[in-house]
């Protein structure tokens, strides 16, 4: 085995029975008819239902009946910088129940460290987590997180250790870009390819990155996320530009001040337009602080966060200490009319609060999030 | 296709004489008709009459699925209303049925609106409607908790 397999089997008293071939009301495959289309997000209650549904609910055939029917959920990774007070877990997962959206961390995290500033890629049903600094050191570690199994493993190590990076999955592969300290050109990216296990080199020249280069002129675009690129071919992620899909044309979306703009980076001489119908209170008196895809088209999410006062006692009074909280809220777009972009807020919410807060403004807490469609 | 009539006569004995376009729509029928063309009269044994002329209500409105776009929303929109008079129970045996007498589109209304029926229910009235017993002890119920802890909303926590 060329993959450093590592299966953490979670700590369960036993290994769940078999399921059964029957519920004393309904045949196995009858049950399973109905719970395929049941939201995975009430797979936990339902495990808590009998040994025999906890089986059911884990069992390779509700996936496959999931899978006939073309049912499929997106959950949305989040991975937060909490340097400061709470050096673990920084890896959360955003509950997508209405009304109660709220980050919660990922559980049974079966390595010693979780790493900071990694860069997050989901592909299909997995979540893999790239470098991040480890005590202060940058690693060569690549986790990966199974949403189906919600089993960790291991691939190999990269070749450089590297943070932040840029990240993509092309043709099967994984493409790793930057997040060095080295200006060696040699060391710029490195691509895996599951068939081999190995990590190569790539050069900033290599033909394979064409269409990433492609969609945003004179921009890198990796992972959905839009890269500047200098002289020396040296990465930096613009944090405020995102593309998503409106009715078939890729969009640009900004964030300036509070303000959406957008534009159409194929159109010639297109200019930044606002983003209509969108009041500033609706989505924050604060500068907003990231803008990321959302699964399906025409959605956006936008996080931010906002330094408030901490509330004490029953009269809830203001106090000098302070807290930080992150928000989020999902827009969708609608174009009408030429060259007319419409947003609407679908909901915005306080989502994570955390103790304190950092007056540097350039170390944000949130830091990037992706989407796994299982 | 003839207006031929067919009978149809449940497990306790109640008969629905139906056309034969419709008694096709239950595929067991369909089966029979083509193994053997001379039957007008079918027991089945699986069903009682309560349930069995509630299927053939609904092949009975299915009868000429049309593609039109107009005709699927006014079907879908009766689908919503059938379903609205039975309770859980009542949708369990129509299943049954619907499994039993291989109706498919029924089963797959059926399956969908337990579904939905189902997904807001606590992990004890799940258990009455399946017939199940609770067989965790508190530690091992506890760890399951445990393990799906981010997963939880809070109605399902138990409170302390």
């Amino acid at each position: 085995m060329t993959t450093e397999e590592m299966s953490f089997q979670k700590s369960s008293p036993e290994s769940p029975p078999p399921p059964p071939t029957s519920f004393s009301s309904l045949p196995y495959d009858l049950v399973l008819n109905c719970l395929a289309r049941v939201s995975r997000t009430r797979y936990p209650t339902l495990s808590l239902v009998s040994k025999g549904f906890r089986s059911l609910i884990a069992s390779p055939e509700l996936e496959a009946t999931r899978f006939s029917m073309g049912k499929t959920e997106d959950c949305i990774f989040v991975c937060l910088n909490l340097n400061q007070n709470n050096p673990n877990p920084n890896l959360f997962t955003l509950s997508p129940i209405p009304k109660q959206q709220e980050l919660l961390p990922i559980p049974w995290f079966p390595y010693d460290q979780h790493p900071k500033y990694p860069t997050i890629l989901a592909i299909g049903a997995e979540i893999y987590i790239i470098g991040g600094f480890l005590k202060r050191t940058r690693s060569k570690r690549v986790l990966i997180l199974d949403c189906l199994s919600h089993q960790w493993r291991r691939l190999p190590k990269m070749r450089l250790s590297r943070a932040s990076a840029a990240a993509d999955v092309i043709d099967g592969k994984i493409y790793v870009i930057g997040g060095t300290r080295s200006k060696n050109i040699e060391n710029w990216g490195e691509v895996f390819d599951p068939k081999t296990q190995t990590w190569e080199p790539i050069l900033p020249t290599t033909l394979d990155l064409t269409v990433q280069k492609s969609v945003v002129p004179g921009r890198l675009v990796m992972g959905g996320k839009v890269y500047a690129m200098d002289d020396l071919f040296q990465l930096r992620l613009l944090n405020d530009v995102f593309l998503v899909e409106i009715e078939n044309v890729l969009c640009q979306i900004s964030l300036a001040y509070g303000y959406l703009l957008w534009r159409d980076p194929k159109a010639d001489g297109s200019e930044w337009s606002d983003v209509l119908g969108l009041t500033l209170e609706e989505l924050s008196p604060y500068q907003p602080y990231c803008v990321e895809n959302s699964g399906g088209e025409r959605r956006v999410k936008v996080w931010w966060e906002s330094v408030v006062n901490r509330r004490q006692g029953r009269r809830r009074r203001r106090t000098n200490e302070f807290n930080t909280e992150i928000w989020c809220a999902e827009v969708s777009f609608e174009r009408r009319g030429l060259g007319e972009l419409w947003g609407f807020v679908e909901w915005s919410k306080n989502v994570f609060t955390c103790d304190g807060f950092d007056p540097n403004p350039f170390s944000g807490l949130f830091l990037q999030s992706a989407i796994v469609t299982h | 296709m003839s207006s031929n009539k067919i009978v149809l006569t449940s497990s306790d004995g109640e008969s629905f004489e139906v056309e034969e376009v419709v008694a096709r729509k239950l595929q067991i029928v369909g089966h029979m008709l083509e193994d053997d063309c001379v039957i007008n009269e079918i027991p089945l044994q699986n069903v009682t009459g309560d349930i069995l002329s509630m299927v053939i209500e609904y092949c009975k409105t299915h009868v000429d699925e049309e593609e039109s776009e107009e005709a699927q929303t006014k079907l879908k929109t009766w689908d919503e209303e059938f379903m609205k008079k039975f309770d859980i129970k009542t949708l369990l045996q129509i299943i049954l049925a619907a499994n039993y007498l291989n109706v498919k589109g029924l089963l797959d209304l059926v399956s969908q609106t337990i579904a939905d029926t189902i997904k807001d229910y606590t992990p004890e009235q799940i258990r009455e409607v399946f017939g199940v017993e609770n067989d965790y002890t508190e530690e091992e119920e506890a760890e399951v908790r445990k393990e799906n802890a981010w997963a939880f909303d809070e109605a399902d926590t138990p409170k302390p």
